[in-house]
Formats: structure tokens, C-alpha cells, sequence
């Protein structure tokens, strides 16, 4: 190279200040001036002539004004990458040589040694990290349903493993061809044979989808053109694969870039959430728009990887028709072509293209000149006052959506699995697509219900398919599963009891599609409160899934779910925690451990732990449902089934005596149902209840009243007066007024409960003895015995066959009032039964510290004072001398003090005695408890004063 | 360690050493970072060099326990050394590439095309580069800083104690003696 700078010192600053003249002028006045210069400067014209062309635009200065820029990482030297070389073995794989390498991994030739197939795969072997036993378990679940994806352009998975040395390997078929974007640039394809090329790979994706396989990972790299012009799409599920287990190593990707290039991920796959077909909808979109326009779809300010993700979740997409130059090609692309890219490329994934079928389709019409399905933008405006005025109704319908992949993916499995003709599946998919495709909503002026667009459905059913019954009762049942997401069990029933009778006599009752109907049933069944009938469905169907050869995993695991439901609801708690736990094994085995079905599954787990006879082990259970729950349904804002799961959460902790957490849990709850759902729902008013019921345990006397009085509101304007939820409500106020003592307030409380209860379920019901309890008891602090007395006497025999929480307080308060009227033994004998019906855990303990009261007021209104001090001395430091927080722990204090002061050791019940007044004082100074406790703190002074003077008048 | 106290002898090569051993880490951090996002990226990539610089600054100030050099003069070497560690890169990336004739074919199966010459053009910047040093050091360290840290005219101002105005001008001047160069 020439050496430019060949100039001495002084030189080089001359040259520099000509330089910078030149370059603060004009430029169309710089070589004029260059020749005015005088002849003593004529060695630096030619100079400045040569720097001054580069001014502007030239293409050599532009280099600097870009980063550093860097082709691909190149391969290694032939024959070695990472430690392995031509000829080494990976698993059973003899390696033949290097067809690539890349961030993921490195790719060989290679075939197996055993000579069972001498056929050539390309061997993947992916860097991962993660643990080896969990990366074996999923590869072989993933190798089995990858290898069920046969499709001519889809390259085939062989095998997958793990080598001796931790290596997993993938064995896919080898492609011979090159990538479509390269494809169709060498070819110089016009954009008619772009496009063709291109329904190819739709197709294939379509196909997947039907087999319910994401690929997650679309790029041109992975679409490969065979010489004769044929795709093949490579990777399928490859990167799930290698997602998983790489969570953890969020700092490492972080730093290092993700596994998988941002380049063509959907939005939702930036910023973390579920995974969909929608995903894989959106790649196309992108891709597309390459091969169309060259270029991508976002303008980046700058270029790396966060402007890039940060483009792809936020800025718009511009049309492909003003990212050309080329007026022929700008024309082009402007109108259906732009409209279809962009509908890939929405950012809401449920405003995508639905299937890959239907991208396919429009282009399908593009190519055919027919008018596209897609709509421009100015309809999004009309889709969302849609959506905005039908929130519940779009909701339904995607639940209706949802059913309808599902009934595709099940005749295609079916299909498959049991060699039923392909061509059932296409008609099941055709007759589902065709009722979206003329229930457009835009293309009439009524928008239509997803009652209506069911129900068009079923009039298109009648008559037809009478020839094909799997056919029919697939549709059938299709539909029947759609209305019973909206809550019309009616119509479903009568879909079903049609399947159900076409699937028993023409297929048989062990029939795949016969017990998907079957199934489907027992949730009519549930929703309705049929209990019966849904025991007997139930145990004839889990009877016939032993036998049957063709189920599909989505039913078997409905009858599991619903097996459990069904145990829950009949208060089975340990059969209903067998049956979830068999729900969520079919969960985990069929579907992703992060999904609904897996989060749904460790729910009713949770659910039957939590009512069941062994709640301790609840909470962590529960804890993992709502952690699941959040992965799949995301934390950024409420969601019901997120909100379902924190509830229970929050309701196994208080169950399990963690009330305080529980409450928080609830607390949080009820804020998000108040966000998400308006604040006047039932949700609220039930959830209030429960918090209302553990503030109470907590202490927390003046908060349970508040919750337990906006349960009441809330409910009050939801229920009639004289259902059992809404004396459910009052009760919950009264035990809040009760333990604060407002026994005017509390009576009335209990009154109105009773009175609903009594209604609702009859006079002699428990609910009804277990407010009088309550009645009485509120009548007794009263001071009015002989009507408390009156209440309870008729009720103890009850009581006594009764068990748990409903013996406990009618016998603890039946023994008060044998304690005020003096029958000691009998007082003693009561208290005994009612501290036998409760558990020795952190759940009962308020309930064991009113116990120990009455045991100590037995000894002490009997004046036996040693008694009294030597069980007050058996007690744990908590009970006998923390500071009351409630009135009924200044009750305690209140009997430890007399029982002192009644020993002789007014020295011991001063504290006590003080810390009990000083609490009333604050609490309710004008309050007889008040009175009370002065009196017996006087009592105390005087006595001590008695016993110091005379030592202090000693001489 | 705290400037302010190192007032001894002994202290100031105390302190000289760690500060050349803060630069040594500060190269080890560029250099990973660099390669990591080459490696990541595994196509045609600009180097966001840019954010490397800022980003190890940041990591190494919150990690080093070492003496630690303001944030100019760490601009100042960081020039330096992403200029070295690019053309380390590149060099190695030519040389590894010449070995091995290999068509990239799935993973990331876009074929090795068009960016090779922009590599060329960072090595025929780089010795461009080195004679311009000859005449003009300061030029060269403004385009060092510029083309290879990715440093604003700001950043490279107050690191090199001049105006943002005379690195604006000599930058003009040092692309047309650059491209002058190159063509």
C-alpha cells in the first residue's frame, strides 16, 4: 500500500488548514478556489483535489461512519469442532464431517455405525445446559411426538439421545439445498414463484400446527429449497428443546445473547409468555416480508440486539410496499399484499392470521386474483369497539376457538394413531373453518353472538354426515364442548346425548370419539349439580379408558379432572386429592410442564389438599399452582385462573393456621378481582368472608369486622335475603362484633344469621344450633344467663354427637354457662369435650387459650387459688403474660391476676392486673369489662399497700 | 483503595500496578464481551461496539476492587483496546476461514456471503490508521475512538480535554485522508 501521509510536519498542518478552508465553503466553489491558490501551493493541489472527492457521499468515508461490521463466525479448520473430529463417535452416530456451526451448537454429517441403517442424518449437537436427567426425559417425550410429524416438507427427526459423555444429540434428516431467501435471489424468482415457494412452508407449518407442534424458531435458515424446487422446513420443536432448562440461565444468555436470534421471534416470545401457533404465524409474517421486499420489517435507530427486541415488542411494522425503492415492485406490494403481511405481523398475536391455514388461504387468493379475507387496518378500530362492548362474549369465543383446534388435532392424531382416514380430519377442519369464515362479523351490519354462531353451526350439522358417523359424533361433540363454555348446557346435553347414542351403536362404546362424548358429558353433569349421574358416568367411563385403545390424552385427562371435581364436590377430600394427582400425571406426561393443563392440574390438587383431612401439606402445594399459574398466564395483570389459584393459596394457608399470610394472599386477591372484574363481584364478597375469618384468629379484631362488613355489603346486593350465603355474611359480622365485644350490635347479627339459616336450611340444620351458640353466648356476656341458658340447654346433646368447630363452640359455651351458674364439675367436664374436639395446632390456638381461661375461672370463682396458680404456672409465657391484644386475652390476664391476687401474691397479679386495665381503658373505658378490671387492680393496690406498710412503718 | 491516600512511595506503584492490572481486566472484559455477541449473533453482525464499551465500564466499576481510573480516561483506553481486539477478531476469523472451505449449512444456515469484505475493510482501516498516527496522533485517536469504541464526539471531547468543535474537525478531515486511503 502507498504511503498517504508521506508529508513532513510542517507539511502536513498546511495541508490540514487548506483542508479545512476548503471544507467551510461551498462545495461548487472549492476548485475554483483550489486553482486561485498561488503557485507555492501547487504540491498540495492535486492533494486536495483527491481528499475534497470524498466529501459527501463517498462510499470509503461511509465505512467509518458505520460500526465494525462482521461476517458469520467461520467454520473451523476441516475435520475438528469442539474437541471432536471426523470419524468419532456421538451415541450410535459415527461422525462423517462438519456441515455447520452456529451459537446453538455444531451440525455433522454423520450415520449410524451399527449398520441397521446406513442412512446419512445431519447430527445436531446442541450446547445446552442443563440437567441431564430432565434433558433425557424431555428429549424422548419430544422424539416421540416429532416423530409422529410426517409430512414430505418437513425434514424428518430420526432419533435424539444423549451421547456417554452428557452430548445430547438430534439425528435429522440430511437436506441436500439451500435456504429460501438465498433460493430466490440466485434463482432471481419474480414474486408470483416467491409466493408459491412460499405456501410451501405455510402448508408444511399448517400441518404441524394440526398436530399440535409449535416450531418456535421460523427462519429462512431453516427452510431449505431442494434443487428441484421443493421446501424443507428443519428444527421443528427443536427449540422448545433447547428453551427449556435454559431459564436459568438468564444471566448467562443475557450476556452471551439468547439461544434462539431475535431476528424473527413474535413479540410475546420477547417479553417472556405463552408460546402459540400464533408465534409461528408471526415468523411467517416476517420471512415473508423479506422474500418480498428484501429487507426487514423494522427501521432500528440503532443496531443491536435490545433495539432490535425492543422494535419487535413496541414499534410499528411499516408495509412492506414503502420498505422498496423499485415503483413496479412498490405497486405491487401495496393493497392485499401489504394487508396480508401486515395481519402475520400483528403485534396481538389473537389479531393474527388464526391458523396457518388461513395465511395460506389469502395467499392462495392473492395468487388466484380473488379478494383477500384479511382487512386493512381501519377495521382494528371496529374490532376493538367489538371487542369493548362484547369483553365476556370474545372471551367465550376463544374458548370456542380453543375447543375447535383441539377437535381438529384430535382426528388428525386419531388418524395417525389408528390409520382413520386422513380425510375425516380434513372434513372436521373445513366444516369448523367454514362457520368462521361466513360468521365474519364485519361482513354484515349484526354482529353476531357466539350463541348465534353455535347455533348456525348445529343448523348446518342436521342431516348431513349421516354416512360418516366418527364424523358426525366428532362434530357434534365439538360443538356440544363449545356450549358448554358459554354456560348452555341445554344445547350441549342434547348434542351430546345425539353423540353419545350415533357413537355407541356405530363405533362402539369404547370408541375414541364415543368416550370423548362420554366424557364430555360428566361436565354437563357438573355444572348442573348432577351428581348422581355424574358418579355413574364417571366410573363407567375410567372402567372403559382401561379397555379402550384410542384416547385421546385431552379426554382422558377431562375424566381425571372431572373425577376429581367430582370428589371435591361430594367432600371426598382423599379421593379427590387421588384423582387430581392422576389428572396431573396425564398432564405432565401429554402436555408442557408450563402448561394450563399443568397449572389446571396442580390447582385441583391444591383444592383437595386444601379441604382434605391433611391441610398442613396444602400450602405448598398451593404455592406451586399459583407459580405455575403465573408462568402461563403471566404476572403483568390479573387473571382469573392466576387470581383462582392465589385464593386457594391464601385459603390453604389460613387452614393451615397461617392465617396471617393467608390474609395477605386474600387481601391481594381481592384488590386484583376488584381490578379485573368491577368491585361489587361475588368473588369479593366470598374472599372478604375468609379474610374477615382470619384477621379474626390473627387478632386482627377491628379488620375482620371491616372485611366481614363489605362481604356482607357486597353480597347482600347480589344474594336474596333469605339464602344461607347471606346469613353466612351476617354470622361472619356478629363474630367480629362479638369478639369486640358490641353485644348489641353482635345479637343482631347472630338473629339475622339464624334467621337466613333456618330459611335456607332448616331449623334443625347445624348452621341454625351452631348461631344459637352464638346467640347464647352473646346473651351471656350480656349478663343475661337465664335466656342464654334457655338457648343452649335443648341444643348440648346435639352438640355433643356433633364434631370439630360446631362441638367445640357449643359446648364451650354451654360450659360457661354452667361455670357462672356454679355447676363446676359440669362447667370442667364440658370445657374437657369442647378442647378434645379441636387439634393441638397453630389452626386452633385462640381456641385453646379461651379453653385454658375457663379451666382457670372454674378454679378461681371456686376460690381454689392453688389450682389456679399451678395451671397458670403450666402455661407457656405467651398465654400467661403477653399484653392482651384482644378482649378475650384481657379476659385471660384478667383470671391469672385474681387467681394470683386470691394465692396471696398480689406481688405477681399486679402486672397482669395493670396491663388488663390500662388495655380496657383504651378499648372501652365506660365498658362493665372496664369497670371490672379496675376493681380487681384496686383490689390489688390495697392489698399490696397492706402488706408494704407495715414494713415501711417499721421503726 | 482510595486516591486521596496514596501519598508513599511505595503507595504510588501500588497504585500504578493495579491500575494496569484494572486495564488488563478491562481487556479481558472487551474482548469476552465482543466475542460472546459475535458468537451469539452467528450471522452478519455490526458490532454494537458502543454498548460493549459502556457496558464493561459499568460492570468492571461495580466489580473492581482495584484502583479505578475515571470514566475519561477508561474512554480513552477503551478505543485502544477495541481497536486492537477487533482486528485480533478479524484477523483470526480470516485465518480460521482460509482453513476451512466449508459451506454452513443448518443451525444458522445462512452461507457465509457478502460480509467477508467488510472485514477486509476493518484491517485496511487499521493500517490506514497506523499511518495517520505517524503524522497526526490526535486525529488518529479521535477516529480510534470514534470508529472502534463507538464514542460520541462528546465522550471523545471531554476524555481528550478538547472541544466537541475541534473533534467534529478533525473527524470531517480524517474520513477524507481515510477514504483518500482506502480507495
Amino acid at each position: 500500500m502507498k504511503h498517504n501521509f508521506e508529508l513532513g510536519p510542517g507539511d502536513w498542518e498546511a495541508l490540514r488548514e487548506l483542508l479545512q478552508a476548503a471544507l467551510e465553503m461551498e462545495p461548487e466553489n472549492r476548485s475554483e478556489w483550489i486553482e486561485s491558490l498561488g503557485p507555492e501551493k501547487d504540491d498540495f493541489k492535486p492533494r486536495l483535489r483527491a481528499l475534497l472527492s470524498h466529501a459527501g457521499n463517498s462510499s470509503s468515508a461511509a465505512i467509518l461512519d458505520t460500526p465494525p461490521k462482521f461476517g458469520p463466525e467461520p467454520l473451523a479448520a476441516a475435520g475438528e469442532l469442539d474437541g471432536r473430529r471426523n470419524g468419532d463417535l456421538v451415541g450410535p452416530y459415527r461422525l462423517l464431517r462438519i456441515l455447520g456451526q452456529g451459537g446453538m451448537g455444531n451440525v455433522w454429517l454423520a450415520e449410524r455405525d451399527d449398520m441397521l441403517q446406513r442412512r446419512q442424518v445431519a447430527l445436531k449437537l446442541p450446547r445446552v445446559m442443563t440437567d441431564r436427567a430432565q434433558l433425557a426425559e424431555r428429549l424422548a417425550r419430544e422424539r416421540e411426538i416429532l416423530a409422529g410429524l410426517n409430512h414430505p416438507n418437513i425434514a424428518r427427526l430420526y432419533d435424539a439421545g444423549i451421547a456417554a459423555d452428557s452430548q445430547p444429540y438430534l439425528a435429522l434428516e440430511y437436506v441436500e439445498g439451500e435456504c429460501i431467501d438465498v433460493y430466490c435471489s440466485r434463482k432471481q424468482l419474480d414474486m408470483s414463484d416467491r409466493l408459491r415457494l412460499f405456501l410451501q412452508v405455510v402448508r408444511a407449518i399448517a400441518y404441524a400446527h394440526a398436530s399440535l407442534v409449535v416450531h418456535r424458531d421460523l427462519k429462512p435458515g431453516n427452510m431449505m429449497v431442494t434443487d428441484t424446487g421443493e421446501v424443507r422446513l428443519l428444527d421443528f420443536g427443536i427449540a422448545k428443546l433447547l428453551e427449556h432448562g435454559s431459564s436459568k440461565e438468564t444471566q448467562f444468555t443475557r450476556m452471551t445473547g439468547r439461544v434462539l436470534t431475535p431476528d424473527y421471534a413474535a413479540p410475546e416470545q420477547i417479553s417472556g409468555k405463552t408460546v402459540t401457533t400464533a408465534a409461528d404465524v408471526y415468523a411467517l409474517g416476517v420471512v415473508l416480508f423479506e422474500l418480498l421486499t428484501g429487507v426487514r420489517p423494522y427501521r432500528l435507530k440503532r443496531d443491536s440486539q435490545a433495539a432490535l427486541e425492543e422494535a419487535i415488542v413496541q414499534s410499528e411494522v411499516v408495509r412492506p410496499s414503502t420498505a422498496v425503492t423499485v415503483p413496479a415492485l412498490r405497486r405491487r406490494l401495496r393493497g392485499d399484499l401489504d394487508t396480508i403481511v401486515l395481519k402475520a405481523l400483528k403485534k396481538e398475536p389473537s389479531e393474527r392470521y388464526a391458523t396457518a391455514n388461513a395465511l395460506a388461504e389469502d395467499i392462495e387468493r392473492y395468487l388466484a386474483r380473488q379478494p383477500v379475507l384479511a382487512q386493512p387496518d381501519k377495521r382494528s378500530y371496529r374490532l376493538r369497539k367489538f371487542i369493548a362492548r362484547n369483553r365476556l362474549a370474545v372471551a367465550a369465543a376463544s374458548s370456542v376457538f380453543i375447543a375447535i383446534l383441539a377437535g381438529s388435532g384430535v382426528s388428525i392424531w386419531q388418524a395417525r394413531e389408528a390409520r382413520i382416514g386422513q380425510q375425516r380430519a380434513e372434513e372436521v377442519k373445513n366444516f369448523i373453518e367454514s362457520i368462521f369464515r361466513d360468521a365474519d362479523p364485519f361482513s354484515s351490519g349484526a354482529e353476531p353472538t357466539v350463541k348465534g354462531l353455535l347455533k348456525q353451526a348445529e343448523d348446518r350439522l342436521i342431516g348431513r354426515f349421516a354416512r360418516q358417523p366418527s364424523l358426525r359424533v366428532e362434530l357434534l361433540t365439538t360443538l356440544a364442548s363449545a356450549y358448554i363454555g358459554i354456560n348452555e348446557f341445554e344445547s350441549a346435553e342434547n348434542l351430546l346425548n345425539e353423540a353419545v347414542g350415533i357413537g355407541k351403536s356405530e363405533l362402539g362404546p369404547l370408541d375414541g370419539l364415543t368416550l370423548r362424548a362420554r366424557i364430555a358429558m360428566t361436565t354437563v353433569y357438573r355444572f348442573r349439580g348432577q351428581l348422581a349421574e355424574m358418579q355413574a358416568a364417571l366410573e363407567a367411563i375410567q372402567t372403559d379408558l382401561q379397555s379402550a385403545d384410542t384416547v385421546f390424552p385431552a379426554d382422558r385427562l377431562l375424566a381425571a379432572e372431572n373425577s376429581a371435581h367430582l370428589a371435591i364436590d361430594q367432600g371426598r377430600f382423599t379421593d379427590a386429592e387421588a384423582a387430581a394427582r392422576d389428572a396431573q400425571r396425564i398432564a405432565l406426561q401429554y402436555f408442557d410442564e408450563y402448561s394450563e393443563q399443568a397449572a389446571n392440574t396442580a390447582m385441583l390438587v391444591a383444592v383437595a389438599l386444601t379441604f382434605g383431612p391433611n391441610p398442613e401439606s396444602a400450602p405448598e402445594a398451593s404455592r406451586h399452582a399459583l407459580d405455575l399459574a403465573l408462568k402461563v398466564h403471566g404476572a403483568e395483570r390479573p387473571h382469573a385462573r392466576v387470581l383462582d389459584a392465589r385464593a386457594i393459596l391464601g385459603k390453604s394457608l389460613g387452614n393451615a393456621g397461617r392465617y396471617q399470610e393467608g390474609a395477605v394472599e386474600l387481601k391481594q386477591v381481592v384488590e386484583e378481582a376488584a381490578q379485573l372484574l368491577g368491585p361489587d363481584t361475588a368473588m369479593i364478597g366470598f374472599y372478604s368472608a375468609d379474610i374477615a375469618r382470619f384477621l379474626l384468629e390473627t387478632g386482627d379484631l377491628h379488620g375482620s369486622l371491616s372485611y366481614s362488613q363489605r362481604s356482607l355489603q357486597v353480597l347482600s346486593a347480589l344474594v336474596d335475603a333469605d339464602t344461607y350465603t347471606l346469613a353466612a355474611a351476617h354470622y361472619n359480622v356478629g363474630r367480629a362484633q362479638l369478639a369486640l365485644r358490641q353485644t348489641e350490635s353482635a345479637l343482631q347479627s347472630f338473629l339475622a344469621a339464624r334467621y337466613g339459616m333456618t330459611e335456607a336450611r332448616g331449623r334443625d340444620s347445624a348452621v341454625v344450633r351452631n348461631a344459637t351458640a352464638h346467640v347464647a353466648q352473646t346473651l351471656a356476656l350480656q349478663g343475661n344467663i337465664a335466656e342464654a341458658e334457655s338457648e343452649i340447654e335443648p341444643e348440648i346433646d346435639f352438640f355433643r354427637d356433633a364434631s370439630g368447630l360446631l362441638k367445640f363452640h357449643g359446648l364451650h359455651v354451654a360450659g360457661i354457662l354452667k361455670r357462672i351458674s356454679g355447676q363446676w364439675a359440669a362447667a370442667d367436664e364440658l370445657q374437657r369435650a369442647a378442647r378434645a374436639a379441636i387439634s393441638d395446632g397453630d389452626i386452633d390456638a385462640r381456641r385453646r387459650a379461651l379453653v385454658e381461661t375457663e379451666f382457670l375461672l372454674i378454679s378461681v370463682d371456686q376460690g381454689d387459688f392453688e389450682a389456679a396458680v399451678r395451671r397458670v404456672n403450666a402455661w407457656s409465657r405467651t398465654l400467661s403474660e403477653a399484653p392482651p391484644v384482644t378482649p378475650d386475652d384481657a379476659d385471660r390476664l384478667l383470671a391469672v391476676g385474681r387467681a394470683y391476687l386470691g394465692a396471696g401474691r398480689p406481688d405477681m397479679a399486679i402486672a397482669p392486673l395493670r396491663a388488663v386495665d390500662s388495655y380496657w381503658r383504651d378499648f372501652d373505658a365506660q365498658s362493665h369489662w372496664a369497670r371490672d378490671s379496675a376493681y380487681w387492680l384496686s383490689e390489688c393496690e390495697r392489698v399490696l399497700e397492706q402488706v408494704l406498710r407495715p414494713r415501711a412503718d417499721a421503726p | 483503595m482510595s486516591p486521596e491516600a496514596d501519598d508513599g512511595q511505595n503507595d504510588d506503584q501500588g497504585a500504578l500496578e493495579s491500575v494496569d492490572s484494572f486495564y488488563e481486566d478491562a481487556y479481558r472484559e472487551l474482548r469476552q464481551l465482543a466475542r460472546a455477541r459475535l458468537r451469539a449473533s452467528g450471522r452478519n453482525t455490526l458490532l454494537d461496539t458502543t454498548m460493549l464499551v459502556h457496558e464493561s465500564y459499568l460492570r468492571l466499576s461495580r466489580n473492581s476492587e482495584l484502583a479505578f481510573p475515571d470514566r475519561t480516561r477508561f474512554l480513552v483506553y477503551a478505543g485502544q483496546a477495541m481497536r486492537s481486539i477487533i482486528v485480533d477478531i478479524v484477523r483470526q476469523r480470516k485465518s480460521e476461514r482460509h482453513g476451512g472451505a466449508l459451506a454452513r449449512v443448518t443451525l444458522n444456515s445462512q452461507p457465509a456471503n457478502g460480509m467477508a469484505g467488510d472485514e477486509d475493510d476493518i484491517l485496511r482501516i487499521n493500517e490506514a490508521l497506523e499511518q495517520l498516527a505517524e503524522v497526526d496522533k490526535r486525529m488518529a485517536n479521535i477516529v480510534q475512538m470514534r470508529y472502534f469504541a463507538g464514542l460520541t464526539e462528546i465522550e471523545i471531547a471531554e476524555a481528550l480535554g478538547i472541544t466537541d468543535r475541534t473533534v467534529r474537525r478533525d473527524w470531517e478531515q480524517a474520513r477524507l485522508f481515510l477514504a483518500d486511503a482506502l480507495k
